[in-house]
């Protein structure tokens, strides 16, 4: 159990998979208020899907292996990728995998298409000795 | 069984479960200004006599009403860019906008999603 990266060039594995993402509908639009204080919203532009992936308990050779991944195979936002694991299969609303017992479980709320880094940000900080969290934020490319 | 219900013509989305922050978690704002004159003394534009009423709402939904509310919000209301009626879960009825275009939600449970939303009251 856990989440790889593809890319043409590289794969990258992380033995540890995120937490359940949290997903964003966000819509490109203007918008504006009249000094009467009466909203306008006009026509939508383009839609975009933001999704955190917020990892926990990342040991510090994955957390080194997924910054250079994203620094040097990625490009921060440059290249897209698609994300995997073995036996994954897609209900239409989440991942499902197997789990080592067997058991399904659900992983994402996606399906298999490409994605880019939303943000050319990697927030990471320590939060045990030897232990890490990260929070990536990616857009369906 | 009352159900909080989203609608604008004939598209209308219902939600089973009640939100976990209810109808009556309100803010109320009035669209004014605040500046100083050339005293020092406060100054306050009053350019709105009515004022706004937002409402905070943490919908539980399952994976058909979160498919069905997101299409609604992105496709019939398009953002913020059309009012439409939600009825909450006591049958009130109110005409509202979203107040931002972007909304987010997570899985809270295999087939349970959270959906966040700020609905603003049209005057």
């Amino acid at each position: 159990m856990g989440l790889s990266f593809f890319t043409q060039a590289a794969t990258l594995s992380l033995r540890r998979a995120p937490l359940r993402p949290t997903v964003t509908d966000e819509i490109i639009q203007p918008e504006a208020r009249s000094a009467g204080g009466v909203r306008f919203g006009f026509d939508v532009y383009a839609h975009e899907e933001i999704i955190a992936l917020n990892w926990q308990g990342l040991s510090t050779a994955e957390l080194a292996a997924l910054l250079a991944f994203v620094e040097n195979t990625l490009d921060f936002m440059g290249e897209s990728f698609s994300l995997g694991e073995p036996l994954m299969t897609y209900d239409g609303h989440i991942f499902l995998t197997d789990d080592a017992a067997g058991a399904q479980e659900d992983f994402c709320p996606r399906d298999d298409a490409n994605y880019r880094l939303a943000d050319p940000t990697i927030a990471h900080r320590e939060s045990a000795p030897g232990r890490h969290t990260a929070i990536l934020t990616l857009m369906r490319d | 069984m009352q159900k909080t219900v989203f609608s604008l013509g004939a598209v209308r989305v219902d939600v089973a479960l009640p939100p976990l922050r209810r109808a009556g978690d309100r803010t109320s704002t009035l669209h004014q200004r605040r500046e100083r004159d050339s005293s020092g003394s406060p100054y306050i534009y009053t350019k709105s006599l009515a004022p706004r009423r937002t409402y905070p709402l943490r919908l539980v939904l399952s994976a058909n009403e979160l498919d069905l509310l997101r299409a609604f919000f992105r496709d019939t209301v398009g953002g913020v860019r059309r009012a439409f009626t939600w009825t909450d879960h006591q049958g009130t009825e109110r005409q509202v906008r979203l107040v931002k275009s972007a909304r987010r939600h997570q899985q809270e449970k295999p087939g349970r999603f959270v959906m966040d939303i700020d609905l603003e009251e049209c005057p």
